[in-house]
């Protein structure tokens, strides 16, 4: 499979902060890309540079077998990229936009355009600066789509917008994706990512801490919960691949999330002396994104896994 | 080339789009200003002479707010982001923005020049269009005119780039406006530049005029290639791929993009000092906010306001005030400061969505407003403090300029600025465009002012008493301040455009109705007569006019044979009529008095003709006196008054009412003549006789002025009516009458009713003086028709005390009374004396 986004060693500097440090991703066509990262972790800057706004300080990237440095226009013309607070003239219509923005396209744009705007039911003669926050992010999305862009690039796309609109939307997603376009995007909002993402990549502190397809990620990650007798008895260290991603301790248990974790270990686990009870559970991917992210599990999940511990204890 | 306007109508029609609210609010504001120009006073001169003007200053506005519009509120509403997300180039880009704007400036001088014909078509350049601050050079006015032409609009083009260059280099809107300013004056400085240096070498040689300007107008061209280069570098720099290097180094470069605040990570914001105690008034926060942010524009402002002060107030220093007229672009420049001041109350941090975080957290809308114009007051209290400083200064030193200066008082100094800033201030409130608010600012300021200065020189506020008119004014003058205070709660809840300025709406009607009032006192208290008066009136007057024939002569000066007198040459190439020169008349010049087939018919007489023909005759007579054995110098008068008896006869057969008057003038003159000791010896002589026929035939005066008053108003009405220019009552000026003391809406209000006014109140004279009644009521209301309510009365000509006998002689022969009063005189001591001793003898 070909490449669409290739990136290698990215590094961006800020004004003595490291925006990236060393960002290498491949993007396959015809999947959706997920981007997940908090708040400061270099997200919007690797969009930017992916869409040519922003020179990297180090590295290189590729997009479309094009350099975004030089290409920027090119790039433009295929791929369609909406922010995450798109910035649309408000005195214009919605019709007008449209009209607008066709002239910089092929004449297919406005047809596009139009019957996007009719199914999410805006009234064309409507002035962008009446329409609520909604119906704008719906108007941009319509602008960024209506070329059918072989790339995609959304930052936060549905934010503003309705479950309803949110659930179609992602679905065109993933229809895009079937039809071999590539949708890259970033969000925080896990459940969406979970229901269309084919790949994710995890960035943290501008470093890409996991970037492995949705299933493969989920399958990989559990959350082990351990219940002793004394609190003070060591764990074993786990053999390799094994990764702890996060470890918390609460009284007499401890619960861990492990990348890499196989049934060897829990019988490794089981079989120390102490070691009243061990249970695993699998993670959504809010609590694989904490866990590599480095924040704690919430207090719910513990409950959860302390629940499990009696269960096992007691049937032991 | 056809292709590429395709590719682009989708860009050219968003800029077009753009730009067509600050055409049309210029156009707006141009035309207003123009019309507040027109009304004006008279006697602000200076303020006609410039209203004529203001059609050449709309496109150097425009191209300063251009760039604004189309560059820097795409920035600050970050649309360049998403624009720039479309495959469309940089160069592209910069390209169609440049070209709509200079085909827009086009647009706006196609305009400017359509003012100017109109303005030419109502008679404001009478010598014809010529473009101001020029050298009056007759040789050389065409082609010192076309480099006007050309300098005029290449200089509209360079400030036009000038604003590309600062709003593509300046993320900040207001500062880029703000920058434009100094750099519109770059080529001025280069010019004047040259010319010390070249004073330094050659001397103070004279320099064609024309050659200096095709300097200036290469400067400029040199100037605008420079800025456009620097310009379009600035705009690639903006618009192409924001460089890793740059964004490490330079913490202030815009970037669209920014994914950091200005303060992110910065060493020198992390280590700014955060005071322990926070700030327990809410306005006093606001106040430190105010110059928290925006400081370059804030700096730009001071910078221009401080400049004013020292330029009206330092043209006493040395090396200050050998550029007086700089000075006084330097005070202008202070006022438009304070307009700027005005409106950066509510732009960057004094918006709507930034006062919102204060209202959010329970901040009153008058605290919002009290922390808003805080910084307003230390600033025009400081700079009050400064003109006091630097005025005293100036003062004090002994320098050849001081002689020249004027320093305006500090009070009017203050409330001018404070005018200033409450205007600017409400347009900034109201109008979300920065670049439509700082132009709209100081034209609304000035706008007002004209306005106001217009309504109340109609004389109402005479009327109406200084402690009600003290009182109107202090509420106008803060109306505007009233009326921000009042739509705070409104604006800080992010209500904007039409539904704010509706809000506004109240205060805007008290602004605009405060002036009116005095005008409205007047217009009520003005003596109209009534529809049936009038009907009755134009009656009597058409009637009247059927059976007079109006008089196709008019008295001049001319030779004994009734031709005009010969014209020779004079030296400094000039001509002139000889005897009126050499002031060599007699009786005899006055031909057209004699002519026999004229005798029946009225003849009309000029006041500046009757006045030359009055003094003559005096000079006769004076001359007579102090050698009443001068048989030459008694032919002389003799002739003179057989003059003057033949002239009062047809005087008192024209229809114009200033005849009557000079008609009265001559029996006057005549009756004094005769009652001289020196002329009793000669009453045997035919004109001796001829002029007591005259004095004792008072039969028809009164018929006389009545159908003179009559016809008079007749032919003005004709004329009115006609569409021809009605600028005369039987012979009278209307514009003297009414322009002194009503202004121009004065004249639009009243003129007409003026004429119906004076005319029916002259007839209702003549009734009263006929049935032995009292006519001081009739001459109260002439009083005011004519002097306004200017003049008390009891002192004017036509009050009893300038009627009296000694009294008439000065009213009747005085030109400027008796060609500016009609009426004063009829019937007064003097004729009722007349008539006594005729009934007597």
């Amino acid at each position: 499979m070909n490449h669409i986004i290739q990136t290698s060693d990215l590094t961006m500097r800020f004004r003595g902060c490291d925006a990236l440090r060393g960002v290498t991703l491949h993007v396959d066509e015809g999947t959706v890309f997920a981007l997940l990262g908090e708040n400061g972790a270099g997200k919007t800057t690797l969009i930017r540079i992916l869409t040519g706004f922003q020179m990297p300080t180090s590295g290189t990237c590729r997009i479309m077998n094009l350099d975004p440095a030089k290409d920027a226009l090119e790039i433009r013309r295929r791929a369609g990229y909406v922010s995450d607070a798109p910035a649309l003239y408000d005195w214009m219509g919605v019709g007008e936009i449209g009209w607008f923005a066709a002239t910089l396209y092929d004449q297919h744009f406005l047809p596009r355009y139009q019957e996007s705007i009719r199914r999410y039911e805006i009234p064309e003669d409507r002035k962008i600066r009446h329409l609520s926050k909604g119906q704008r992010a719906k108007v941009a999305l319509s602008l960024s789509l209506a070329h059918d862009p072989e790339l995609l690039i959304l930052d936060e796309p549905t934010s503003g917008l309705d479950p309803k609109v949110r659930r179609d939307f992602l679905e065109s997603m993933i229809d895009r994706a079937a039809s071999g376009r590539t949708v890259f995007l970033s969000s925080h909002q896990m459940a969406e990512v979970e229901r269309v993402a084919d790949v994710v990549a995890i960035l943290h502190d501008g470093i890409v801490r996991v970037c492995e397809p949705l299933d493969t990620l989920k399958d990989s990650v559990t959350e082990v919960a351990v219940s002793f007798e004394d609190p003070l008895v060591a764990l074993p260290t786990l053999p390799a691949p094994a990764e702890v991603l996060g470890e918390q301790s609460y009284g007499r248990q401890r619960s861990m999330v492990i990348r890499h974790y196989d049934s060897g270990m829990h019988d490794l686990l089981a079989s120390r002396v102490g070691v009243t009870g061990v249970s695993e559970r699998a993670l959504s991917l809010e609590e694989i994104f904490i866990a590599f992210t480095g924040k704690s599990p919430s207090r719910e999940s513990i409950d959860r896994a302390e629940v499990a511990v009696e269960i096992e204890g007691g049937g032991v | 080339m056809t292709g590429a306007l395709i590719n682009s109508r989708g860009l050219i029609w968003k800029e077009v789009r753009q730009l067509f609210p600050l055409a049309v609010a210029l156009f707006a504001a141009g035309l207003v200003l123009m019309l507040v120009a027109q009304m004006s006073p008279d006697n602000i001169y200076a303020m006609r002479q410039s209203g004529r003007y203001i059609p050449l200053a709309l496109p150097g506005l425009f191209a300063v707010g251009v760039a604004a519009m189309t560059v820097g509120q795409e920035r600050e509403q970050k649309t360049i982001l998403w624009l720039t997300s479309m495959p469309i180039s940089p160069g592209r880009l910069i390209r169609i923005k440049l070209i709509v704007s200079t085909f827009a400036l086009g647009v706006m001088w196609i305009g400017c020049w359509a003012l100017i014909k109109l303005e030419m078509m109502v008679g404001a350049f009478p010598g014809g269009f010529k473009f101001p601050l020029l050298p009056s050079l007759s040789h050389e006015a065409s082609i010192t005119q076309q480099v006007a032409f050309l300098s005029w609009h290449l200089h509209t083009f360079y400030i036009l780039v000038c604003g590309f260059y600062t709003s593509w280099r300046i993320k900040n809107s207001f500062a880029s406006l703000i920058a434009i300013v100094p750099l519109a004056f770059a080529p001025f400085a280069v010019i004047h530049l040259g010319e010390y240096i070249r004073r330094e070498h050659v001397g103070t040689a004279f320099l064609d005029p024309v050659t200096s300007d095709l300097a200036a107008l290469a400067v400029t061209l040199i100037a605008s290639v420079i800025v456009g280069a620097l310009g379009w570098r600035a705009a690639m720099r903006v618009l192409s791929p924001a460089s890793a290097e740059k964004e490490s180094k330079d913490a202030n470069r815009f970037s669209p993009y920014a994914v950091f605040g200005p303060s992110f990570g910065t060493s020198g914001e992390t280590s700014r000092r955060v005071p322990d105690q926070p700030f327990r008034s809410t306005s006093l926060a606001i106040f430190r906010q105010s110059f928290g942010s925006n400081r370059l524009a804030l700096g730009g402002i001071l910078f221009v306001i401080f400049a004013g002060v020292i330029g009206s107030t330092a043209g006493g220093l040395p090396y200050v005030g050998s550029s007086r007229n700089g000075g006084t672009l330097l005070i202008i420049s202070g006022l438009l400061g304070v307009c700027c001041l005005g409106v950066f109350a509510f732009t960057g941090d004094g918006k709507a969505e930034r006062l919102r975080f204060f209202s959010d957290r329970g901040a009153s809308p008058a605290k919002l407003w009290l922390g808003r114009h805080l910084l307003a007051v230390a600033v025009l209290g400081f700079a009050s403090l400064l003109y006091l400083l630097v005025g005293v200064i100036s003062i004090s030193v002994d320098s050849e300029d001081r002689h020249y200066l004027y320093i305006p008082p500090l009070t009017v100094v203050i409330l001018l600025a404070v005018y200033c800033y409450s205007i600017s201030q409400w347009i900034g409130q109201n109008f979300r465009a920065l670049s439509i608010s700082l132009l709209l600012a100081p034209a609304a300021t000035a706008a007002s002012l004209f306005l106001a200065g217009a309504v109340i020189s109609i004389g109402g506020t005479t009327r109406i008493g200084a402690p009600i008119t003290i009182a109107l004014a202090v509420v106008w003058y803060f109306v505007p301040l009233l009326a921000t205070l009042l739509s705070m709660r409104a604006y800080a809840d992010g209500v904007r455009g039409r539904k704010l300025i509706a809000k506004s709406v109240p205060a805007l009607i008290l602004f605009v109705a405060i002036p009116l009032i005095p005008c409205t006192v007047e217009y009520v208290s003005y003596p109209i007569i009534t529809s049936t008066q009038r009907t009755s009136l134009a009656q009597q007057a058409t009637k009247a006019n059927a059976s007079v024939r109006m008089p196709i002569d008019k008295v001049s000066f001319q030779t004994p044979v009734g031709r005009h007198l010969p014209v020779v040459n004079r030296t400094g190439d000039y001509t002139s009529e000889v005897a009126y020169d050499d002031r060599d008349f007699s009786a005899a010049h006055l031909a057209n008095v004699y002519v026999d087939d004229a005798q029946k018919r009225g003849v009309m007489c000029e006041a500046t003709t009757f006045d030359g023909i009055l003094s003559l005759a005096s000079f006769a007579r004076v001359r007579f006196f102090q050698s009443p054995d001068d048989q030459a110098a008694l032919a002389e008068l003799n002739e003179w008054m057989d003059t003057m008896t033949k002239l009062a006869r047809r005087l008192r057969r024209s229809p114009r009412v200033i005849d009557q008057d000079h008609a009265d003038a001559i029996v006057f003159w005549l009756a004094d003549t005769l009652a001289s000791p020196q002329c009793q010896m000669h009453l045997d002589r035919p004109a001796v006789q001829a002029a007591q026929e005259l004095i004792a035939d008072r039969q028809g005066w009164s018929d006389a002025r009545r159908r003179a008053v009559l016809v008079s108003w007749y032919n003005w009405n004709e004329d009115r009516q006609s569409g021809a220019p009605a600028d005369r009552f039987g012979g009278y000026s209307i514009d003297v009458w009414i322009r002194t003391h009503r202004g121009m809406l004065g004249q639009w209000l009243f003129r007409n009713h003026t004429i119906d006014s004076i005319a029916f109140h002259l007839l209702d004279l003549l009734d009263a003086e006929e049935q032995g009644q009292s006519s001081i009521e009739q001459r109260k209301t002439l009083d005011e028709l004519i002097s306004g309510t200017y003049q008390v009365f009891g002192q004017g000509p036509y009050s009893d005390r300038a009627r009296r006998k000694g009294a008439s002689q000065a009213a009747l022969l005085n030109t400027e009374i008796r060609s500016r009063y009609p009426g004063a005189q009829w019937f007064a001591a003097w004729e009722k004396e007349l008539a006594q001793n005729a009934i007597t003898d």
